[in-house]
């Protein structure tokens, strides 16, 4: 997966647990054996991280589709 | 997978089969690909099609007495297309494309005479580096000097001088004596005899009646070394001496590499195809005669490309859109689904190929060689699965349908009320108690009223365990049934379902079972009610069942006696793309399959499978199933355009299903399911993004249930929404929520990947697919 993903609209969302607002981390998402390093929005303080929906139904849908037929 | 089953569809399929124009040409010449450049306009790729087959076409091209006219379908109808005059077309309004030198042989080879075999083979062999001597035995050219008023001045010389521009020569043979052939085979490693030269005298050359027989395909005489133009006697002398040239150059290849000349010789001669072609709706369009009869002009020569029927087997193409869809045929599909599942590693993808066939057999029908592409997928299936490789979304969600229609609380079985056994077992099937509760239940009370001891089962047979390639689920799931079968006496199932009559048949032997259909049209009185022009549908899954079929009628003729029947229809009739789950895996493919066969027919149809009926109205067409004939649950015109009921309504309705009957029928106290404590407001346009992206109502309350009890994961400082996830199973599930004042949560956006990122709350690591599991679970969480 393309590490680098466009801005995510990620504006005004905050950790309800923590009141802490989100960063963007690099996550090791995980599909079929295979890792990725991607930067998704997670809690500063207790890494709760955001899959956000143009994400799930976009490159990530691309990539678990070409992680299927591999 | 074994080889064996893609040499076993391979050979059936006929479509890579020459037409009969290029069976029955001595050269074999690809005229439909060349006819079908000119109807493009592209003479120069014409001509390349034409070089690649007749050696030599600058003269050979002109002597062509079109032997495939009397074999082109168009012979029957109007009249064979004149290749003759069109490759005369082609060859006037184009350039061959100059030989590339190849590196000088060693090999040397001598003819006795030239004519036109002679340059054939001449030309042929310097364009792969070997030097032929061409002895003149007399004029140079041979029989050619008689014709050349058939071609264009200075035809022959140019040709002649363009063999010998290759690095070939010409001498003045001396006396043909024996002395002569023994010194030519001294010099050269092969001498051919053109007996196609009128000057050229084989007996003077000391050769004997035997010797001078050619084998037909190799060209070569008993006499070693030696290879023999056929004499001119006979009936198409030119292109028959052009093909004994093309011939021996093909022997003399596998000559110098040290094989057999008769080795991989199959089908040089002319030959019958194999190849079918429906010819019913052609239509007959009279030749094109030039104002010169010698010549086409351009527009001519386009006009009597365009009657060529560009003979394919279309066959199978033509009734399905799976085969159409990715631009190829059987054998063309058979390769790449055979190399697709034997890879171990690498991208296979060909996968899509394999899981949108709806297993529905219609291509072996129509096929002439009954090739047949669903034995083929089911196999690659199961071993896709076996070896696993089975892309995991394109079937869970329709096993996990299949899990959750048997899972207690929804699936059940009872004896009759009051009655401690039972004759018959009436088995509505998953699908239909979900989009018909109510008739279900008529059916039944009228099927227990009038046989007496039937009982009732509701579940699923198996059938999506069986299409997804999946044997273990498909057994276990056929075990259950088994299981209710042989403690309660082994009665007959009475099966509503064309595709659960098809379950029951292959793995389920044993089980006594007759089809709902046969059954009602033994019973049910004529009645006729509906006076609507009605159009009736085979389901795919009757195609082999002329019983169901007949009953079928039966009853609707009983209802409805002016129905009409599709095109397709009985052993021929078409899927709806619901067959081997080919809507699950490629959802917009699947509508195509709808759209096709629902299209065959002018009234409304009337299907005997509830999901047929349920995808045509979804494709458009309004739609009915048997039984709204007899037990509907409203208004026809209000069923007809009922819409197919989404994959949560489904579940809901097998769980009310159950409720309503258990209650109503047999009289049980049943407690409803636990309701969740609070509303869910789903609008509509969230619920149809949620329908395609595969996500139930179910889901969404899981994922609010959790929120409920632990608070939401993220808030949103800008608008007031809350986001909360739920990874009930192999997918995590967001949903982004407010809740109103009266405490209702309101649903703004819901979606699921299957990726897994730490972080997530119940995302820590990937875990096995658990489809057993799952059933052991309930089939929700």
């Amino acid at each position: 997966m393309d590490p680098t993903l466009p801005d995510m609209d990620i504006e005004g969302w905050f950790c309800q647990k923590c009141n802490s607002p989100l960063t963007m981390v690099k996550v090791n998402v995980t599909y079929m054996g295979a890792s990725f390093a991607v930067d998704l929005p997670s809690c500063a303080n207790c890494h709760t991280t955001m899959i956000p929906d143009f994400l799930a139904f976009g490159k990530m849908l691309e990539v678990e589709k070409l992680l299927e037929d591999k | 997978m074994h080889k064996v089953d893609l040499l076993a569809l391979e050979d059936r399929c006929t479509y890579e089969e020459p037409p009969a124009c290029q069976s029955f040409c001595p050269l074999h010449v690809e005229a439909r690909t060349m006819i079908q450049h000119i109807v493009a306009g592209k003479v120069g790729e014409a001509r390349k099609t034409l070089d690649r087959h007749m050696p030599l076409a600058q003269l050979t091209g002109w002597l062509c007495e079109g032997a495939c006219r009397e074999h082109c379908l168009r012979h029957g109808l109007d009249a064979g297309i004149n290749l003759p005059l069109l490759e005369r077309y082609i060859l006037q309004n184009s350039r061959s494309v100059k030989p590339f030198p190849m590196p000088a042989s060693a090999n040397r080879i001598a003819t006795v005479g030239t004519s036109l075999a002679a340059l054939v083979l001449a030309f042929d062999l310097s364009r792969k580096g070997h030097k032929v001597t061409l002895y003149e035995t007399g004029p140079r050219g041979g029989a050619l000097l008689s014709v050349v008023d058939r071609m264009p001045e200075g035809q022959l010389e140019g040709a002649c001088s363009l063999v010998s521009g290759l690095g070939n020569s010409f001498e003045e043979a001396p006396a043909q004596t024996p002395d002569f052939l023994a010194k030519l085979l001294d010099e050269n490693r092969v001498v051919f005899i053109d007996q196609g030269d009128p000057t050229v005298n084989p007996r003077a050359l000391g050769l004997s009646p035997e010797e001078l027989i050619a084998d037909p395909v190799t060209r070569g005489s008993v006499k070693d070394r030696v290879f023999l133009a056929p004499a001119s006697e006979i009936a198409n002398p030119f292109l028959e001496a052009a093909a004994a040239g093309k011939k021996t150059v093909g022997s003399l290849d596998r000559l110098f590499q040290g094989v057999q000349p008769g080795i991989a010789r199959e089908r040089e001669e002319v030959f019958q195809t194999t190849l079918v072609v429906d010819t019913s709706d052609a239509i007959p369009i009279e030749p094109v005669i030039p104002a010169d009869p010698l010549e086409f002009t351009p527009e001519e020569a386009k006009g009597e490309a365009a009657r060529c029927l560009n003979c394919t087997c279309q066959i199978c193409l033509s009734v399905c859109p799976h085969l159409r869809h990715y631009k190829g045929y059987p054998k063309k599909y058979a390769r790449e689904m055979y190399n697709n599942v034997i890879t171990a590693y690498g991208i296979h993808t060909a996968n899509i190929l394999v899981l949108s066939c709806a297993e529905c057999n219609l291509c072996k029908e129509v096929c002439p060689n009954q090739a047949e592409v669903t034995f083929f997928v089911q196999k690659a299936r199961k071993f896709m699965v076996d070896t696993n490789h089975m892309p995991a979304a394109a079937h869970e969600y329709a096993l996990e349908d299949l899990l959750s229609s048997n899972a207690p609380g929804t699936g059940f079985f009872r004896l009759p009320p009051g009655e401690n056994a039972c004759q018959k077992i009436f088995y509505p099937g998953c699908q239909l108690v979900a989009s018909r509760p109510q008739t279900t239940a008529q059916t039944y009370e009228y099927l227990n009223k009038t046989l007496k001891g039937v009982g009732l089962m509701s579940g699923c047979c198996g059938a999506p365990a069986k299409w997804s390639g999946r044997s273990v689920l498909t057994g276990t799931v056929a075990g259950e049934i088994k299981k209710v079968w042989s403690e309660n006496g082994q009665p007959t199932f009475i099966l509503a379902c064309p595709s659960c009559s098809l379950f029951f048949k292959t793995e389920l032997p044993e089980i006594n079972t007759e089809s709902l259909w046969e059954v009602l049209a033994g019973i049910v009185p004529d009645r006729p009610t509906v006076s609507m022009a009605l159009t009736l549908h085979d389901p795919c899954a009757s195609r082999y069942e002329e019983g169901i079929q007949k009953g079928a009628r039966k009853i609707i003729s009983s209802v409805a006696p002016s129905f009409s029947e599709q095109k397709y229809s009985g052993r021929l009739t078409k899927c709806c793309g619901y067959g081997g789950l080919a809507a699950h895996a490629q959802p917009e493919l699947g509508m195509e399959y709808s759209i096709d066969t629902a299209q065959d027919g002018d009234a409304p149809l009337v299907s005997y499978c509830i999901v047929c009926r349920d995808r045509f109205k979804a494709a458009g067409f309004p739609s009915l199933h048997l039984l709204d004939l007899l037990f509907p649950e409203g208004d026809l015109s209000e069923l007809m355009n009922r819409p197919m009921p989404n994959l949560s309504e489904k579940r809901d309705r097998r769980l009310d299903f159950r409720q309503q009957v258990l209650k109503s029928i047999w009289q049980e106290e049943v407690t409803d399911p636990p309701k969740i404590p609070y509303e869910i407001v789903i609008p509509p346009e969230i619920y149809e993004l949620m329908e395609k992206r595969r996500i139930l109502k179910g889901d969404v309350e899981a994922v609010i249930a959790e929120a409920a009890v632990h608070g939401p994961l993220f808030l949103n400082r800008n608008n007031g929404h809350s986001l909360a996830s739920l990874r009930p199973r192999q997918v995590t599930f967001w949903v982004e929520y407010t809740i109103d004042e009266d405490g209702r949560y309101l649903v703004h956006q819901v979606w699921c990947h299957r990726m897994v990122a730490p972080g997530v709350p119940g995302e820590g690591a990937e875990s096995p697919a658990t489809l057993e599991g799952y059933a052991r679970t309930g089939g929700r969480v």
